[in-house]
């Protein structure tokens, strides 16, 4: 089995001492990593098929309003023939005003549509919550799992505050 | 007239183990009639019929090239009831314990394909692996002499394709800073959020800001749905999350990174380094599985416990050292002339005229 390169091999080795510094500055807090796994395991656990419907719509709006800014660079005209690159160059040139025309009605429309979404998606995340826990359960558990993170985060600051103090103790002994 | 069809569990688009069976479906051809069937074809893959369209009368002379990668009791009972010899190709089996929790019918099939592939053994007239680790695993439940051939296997695929304009111009937009990009499904050996993690400490704790593309389809859709909550929760700036894209993005997003980081715990070949090392992009990952195999000296391999403490100074190493990307990615195009797709072709049919 081929093995790392020597040069890797002392990539490596920086590696572990950088990870053993941060660690020892505090930068990586003890337990950092443990306390970022069962966050994500957390999430997982309260994960249910409505939260999910939720994020796979906010991920796909997302990247609905990414790809919604309508621009003549992203057509391409781009051809391995050079004859048909200089045609469609030169078709593209004659058509520029057409083109720009479409362009700008389908901006419009985009942004048209972007404003629909923008108040649809509010709505339907609260209705997501209008089961058993009632309108306020969505955004309750919203609430639960940023209080979690924000909990996370006081601890590990905490931490890093009680390491710096220590520090400063034996500093001053 | 030789009549060699292969048979896969599942089939989708842009899935790795399809675009193999398509490869070779083009070396079959050679020899006579070849198409693929699987048992769950994806919406729109349209040049891979479905299992139960299988001819099973006239099936004198026939031989099934079956693509092993789970279980399924159709596909299995469709196998062990055919008259056909069967070559297998094995392109392993992931843990069957990391799906209990998020997906239990799916780690129920896992667990499953183990147990087929014992069962088949009788009826396999040649066995092979895509990688060395892969003929491991294979000589675990019993079968012997295997052979070692990433057959179907184009690293160069994507690199030959004309960047997708469109993708191109957005990574343009969102991508600021050195981007690092993972393609594989969202599945719990993957780890995608150990990536996600990563990317946190880069940027509240280490002071970088690279970009991180997440890019493949979300198989088990909760993984990809927790990871990208936590990227929300915990406000990870730079996070991409592309899901399944077209190749023709895939290859502006190859040609756009800067490394290729993966977490995942379990790989049988992993196509994915592949590419990327034919798109010149160096490797970060885990010694595991076959990825030391796969990458040989191209790829940092970090320990089996690395976590993302380790994974962000590995990032954080490897942008700050412009020499070593160089080598890694030279080294790279170098192990790819271990996977030349020609070869592997011509060895696998040798070997399938021995026992056709």
């Amino acid at each position: 089995m081929p093995t790392n390169a020597d040069d890797l091999d002392e990539a490596l080795e920086r590696i572990r001492g950088r990870v053993e510094e941060r660690r020892e500055a505090g930068d990586y807090p003890p337990g950092l990593e443990q306390q970022l796994d069962r966050h994500y395991h957390h999430i997982l656990k309260g994960f249910d098929a409505e939260v999910e419907a939720i994020t796979a719509l906010r991920l796909a709006v997302a990247n609905l309003r990414a790809q919604s800014e309508f621009d003549l660079s992203r057509i391409d005209t781009w051809s391995g023939n050079p004859i048909k690159r200089l045609l469609l160059r030169i078709i593209g040139k004659l058509t520029i005003r057409q083109a720009r025309g479409v362009l700008t009605q389908v901006q419009q429309f985009s942004d048209a549509l972007d404003e629909v979404l923008a108040s649809l998606v509010p709505l339907v995340e609260s209705l997501g919550g209008s089961g058993a826990e009632g309108g306020g359960g969505r955004q309750r558990s919203d609430l639960e799992k940023r209080l979690h993170t924000a909990l996370d985060r006081i601890g590990l600051l905490e931490e890093r505050l009680d390491r710096s103090l220590e520090a400063s103790d034996d500093r001053s002994v | 007239m030789t009549e060699i069809h292969q048979v896969l569990v599942g089939a989708g688009r842009t899935d790795a183990i399809t675009n193999m069976a398509r490869a070779l479906r083009e070396a079959l051809r050679t020899l006579g009639e070849s198409e693929i069937y699987a048992q769950h074809p994806a919406p729109g893959v349209d040049d891979v019929f479905p299992l139960d369209q299988f001819p099973l009368e006239d099936s004198a002379g026939r031989t099934i090239v079956f693509h092993a990668s789970g279980g399924d009791p159709d596909v299995f009972e469709l196998l062990n009831s055919v008259a056909e010899r069967i070559v297998l190709v094995f392109h392993n089996i992931a843990p069957a314990e990391l799906f209990d929790d998020v997906d239990p019918s799916r780690a129920e099939m896992l667990r499953l394909g183990w147990q087929e592939l014992e069962l088949l053994r009788p009826k396999v007239c040649l066995a092979i692996a895509d990688s060395v680790h892969n003929a491991e695993c294979l000589a675990g439940v019993g079968y012997e002499d295997v052979k070692v051939i990433a057959a179907g296997v184009d690293a160069y695929r994507l690199h030959r394709l004309t960047p997708d304009p469109a993708m191109w111009h957005r990574l343009g937009h969102e991508v600021h800073g050195p981007l690092l990009m993972y393609v594989g499904q969202s599945v719990p050996h993957k780890r995608p959020e150990v990536l996600v993690q990563m990317q946190y400490l880069l940027t509240r704790h280490v002071g970088r800001f690279p970009s991180l593309a997440m890019v493949g389809p979300p198989t088990v859709p909760v993984v990809n749905a927790a990871a990208l909550e936590q990227a929300r929760m915990l406000r990870v700036p730079g996070c991409l999350f592309y899901g399944q894209i077209t190749d023709a993005e895939l290859a502006a997003v190859y040609r756009r990174a800067d490394l290729f980081v993966t977490a995942s715990m379990h790989e049988g070949l992993c196509i994915p380094i592949l590419e990327a090392m034919a798109a010149g992009v160096p490797v970060v990952g885990r010694a595991v599985g076959a990825l030391p195999d796969t990458v040989g000296e191209a790829g940092l391999l970090l320990p089996l416990d690395a976590g993302p403490e380790m994974f962000a100074e590995a990032v954080g190493e490897l942008l700050d050292d412009q020499g070593l990307r160089s080598r890694m990615a030279f080294r790279g195009r170098q192990r790819l002339r271990d996977f030349d797709e020609d070869a592997a072709t011509t060895s696998f049919l040798e070997q399938l005229a021995k026992v056709v």
